[in-house]
């Protein structure tokens, strides 16, 4: 029972952990590709 | 169209129907036929669950605003992974463990059937219209840009979904959408590589994607908070986040689709796909559209994407003014050619100052073709009388016909299909569901035999079908009425969810306090509409939050007179 919260948890987390990646990628792609 | 591409669009037609018409296994029970008796796997949920929201104007759409605007659009998904963490900790158990069939009957057994009955009324009412509006969309754009007979465009992308929907029930619409989102992210793709590949020999996709960049196209995020501003960092995330729990949390046509997973955890991960995939997936639907303003760096664009309407320009008293601002059109776009050239070599030889100059001749050269663009925009509202005129949903159906080779042209008009047919179809099925569950058997006959509501489910999925054909042949002709509709869609999103999040959140709010605070939330939600020009989506959180104040105040003074 212990081991599925974990995984839940994990499931979760790792959802908002690759938002801000992807947000922080998408992030540095701007920044990159607009600078002058 | 060559006669390859007419055939991938067949065969893809004949795949779905087959595909929808062969699994009806367990749709004899009305369990079977709207819950797949609980029986299907994540995966299939998840992807069901993408397509149902993924339409032909998400795909048409972003790659078209791409192309105008670049990344930014992508920011409207940013609540999304925060609203499928939320949901897959509160709507998700209860609904599932309610044993319900639909969102609105768990709105009754918290509350009161009124409570219930307004809620699904306004599900029925938005829903019924806004798949019309699904499928007469892509139907417009294919039928202008191919050539098409509208109608019979119309016909070919909502008949088949009704069919197999109406023959298959749910299974039919999760294993389609399966296929579905196959052929649409292989379209996709397939627009991707061909774009790199029709890219000059001498520019790279870096120097491709740096040109798009100095114009802005690259820039995803923007924080400044501006209400009036549609596409924040702050809209998505607050806004956007309102939205997807709205949407998702209490829209039938998505909490049917986990309904059907074989245990709350699975149904929770098959919500929790979405919030893994989508924004990557949108980020890429829109970056096929920057990629298409890359390309026409290289190529001459059309001045605009509709040419119906640019014939109606020709055809009219001003069309000497037309030819005029095409020939500065034609100058401009040559400029902007060798601007670019010149910028892309700059950019891997020669010093700061050459490379500078070279993006300020590039950016002025490109402000040209902007400029010509937008009075030639002026010019076809002026004659047609069209205000609202905008193109953006015309560009990436317009490049792949002229540009695509053959074989891939046919497959991403299949995607366009695709993508309407699965999000329709996901519609229809669940206005099937509400009508019998909520309506038929909760007012009308409480207590006929499985075999009797079958046979009514059927009914009403096909006249749900019917309907929403009319509606798209009608929409479809009166181009109006689809923003109008999008537009009536808003108004209701916030207020449901406050209602649900009375229902699941508080013990203490009464049938009372969720029925006047959803008509409260309702009524607020129309006065901002029309009195301010604030975005659409902070529509949602004052509907929630007018709807969770009233509800809460009206439950409290019930409290206390019971007292």
């Amino acid at each position: 029972m212990g081991c599925v919260t974990n995984n839940k948890k994990a499931l979760y987390l790792g959802a908002l952990v690759l938002e801000m990646l992807v947000l922080t990628v998408l992030w540095l792609v701007g920044r990159h590709f607009t600078a002058p | 169209m060559r006669t390859l591409d007419w055939l991938v669009v067949a065969a893809y037609l004949v795949w779905i129907v087959y595909t929808g018409l062969r699994k009806t296994k367990a749709s004899n029970e009305v369990e079977g036929y709207f819950l797949a008796k609980r029986s299907l796997p994540w995966w299939a949920v998840g992807l069901s669950v993408m397509a149902t929201q993924l339409s032909a104007i998400t795909l048409v759409g972003g790659t078209g605003q791409g192309y105008l605007s670049g990344l930014r659009f992508v920011q409207f998904y940013f609540g999304l992974p925060i609203a499928m963490v939320i949901l897959s900790l509160t709507a998700v158990p209860f609904f599932y463990r309610a044993r319900v069939y639909t969102a609105y009957e768990f709105l009754e057994k918290r509350f009161d059937p009124k409570t219930r009955a307004l809620a699904s009324a306004l599900f029925l009412a938005s829903r019924s219209l806004s798949t019309g509006v699904i499928i007469a969309a892509p139907g417009v754009i294919l039928s202008i840009v191919l050539g098409w007979n509208l109608t019979l465009t119309v016909l070919a992308i909502g008949m088949p979904t009704a069919l197999y929907t109406m023959y298959g029930g749910v299974q039919a619409v999760t294993w389609t959408d399966v296929k579905q989102m196959g052929v649409v992210v292989s379209g996709i793709l397939a627009a991707v590589i061909a774009l790199i590949v029709g890219l000059p020999h001498d520019v790279s996709v870096g120097q491709a994607l740096a040109l798009a960049g100095s114009t802005g196209r690259m820039t995803a995020l923007d924080f400044s908070f501006n209400p009036k501003e549609t596409y924040t960092f702050w809209s998505g995330i607050i806004g956007g986040l309102f939205l997807m729990l709205s949407y998702f949390g209490c829209d039938q046509s998505q909490v049917q689709r986990y309904l059907t997973a074989r245990s709350v955890d699975e149904g929770r991960e098959s919500l929790m796909m979405s919030a893994y995939v989508k924004i990557p997936l949108q980020a890429l639907v829109l970056l096929t559209g920057v990629l298409v303003f890359a390309f026409y760096l290289f190529a001459t664009p059309p001045m605009l994407f509709n040419p119906v309407y640019e014939s109606r320009v020709r055809a009219s008293a001003r069309s000497g003014e037309y030819a005029d601002l095409e020939r500065q059109f034609s100058l401009a776009v040559k400029d902007r050619q060798a601007a670019a050239e010149a910028f892309a070599r700059a950019g891997s030889a020669g010093g700061a100052a050459a490379h500078q100059a070279a993006r300020s001749r590039f950016l002025a050269s490109e402000a040209r073709v902007a400029t010509v663009r937008a009075q030639a925009a002026s010019l076809v509202k002026e004659v047609t009388g069209d205000r609202s005129y905008n193109d953006v949903n015309y560009v990436f159906p317009t490049f792949v016909i002229t540009h695509m080779p053959t074989g891939i042209i046919g497959l991403i008009i299949a995607a366009i299909f695709a993508a309407a047919m699965s999000a329709s179809a996901g519609e229809l099925n669940a206005l099937g569901t509400s009508t019998v569950i909520d309506v038929y058997r909760r007012h009308l006959r409480k207590d006929a035999t499985d075999a009797h509501y079958l046979r009514v489910s059927k009914i009403a999925t096909g006249a749900w079908g019917l309907v929403a054909c009319t509606v798209a042949v009608y929409a479809a002709n009166q181009g109006s009425l689809i923003e109008v509709v999008n537009r009536f869609g808003s108004y209701f999103y916030g207020s449901l969810l406050g209602v649900f999040a009375l229902a699941i959140g508080t013990r203490r709010a009464t049938g009372r306090g969720a029925f006047w605070g959803l008509a409260a939330g309702m009524v607020a939600v129309i006065t901002v509409a029309w009195t301010t020009s604030i975005s659409f989506l902070w529509y949602n959180v004052v509907g929630a939050i007018v709807v969770v104040v009233v509800g809460m105040a009206l439950s409290f003074t019930d409290v206390v007179r019971s007292r």
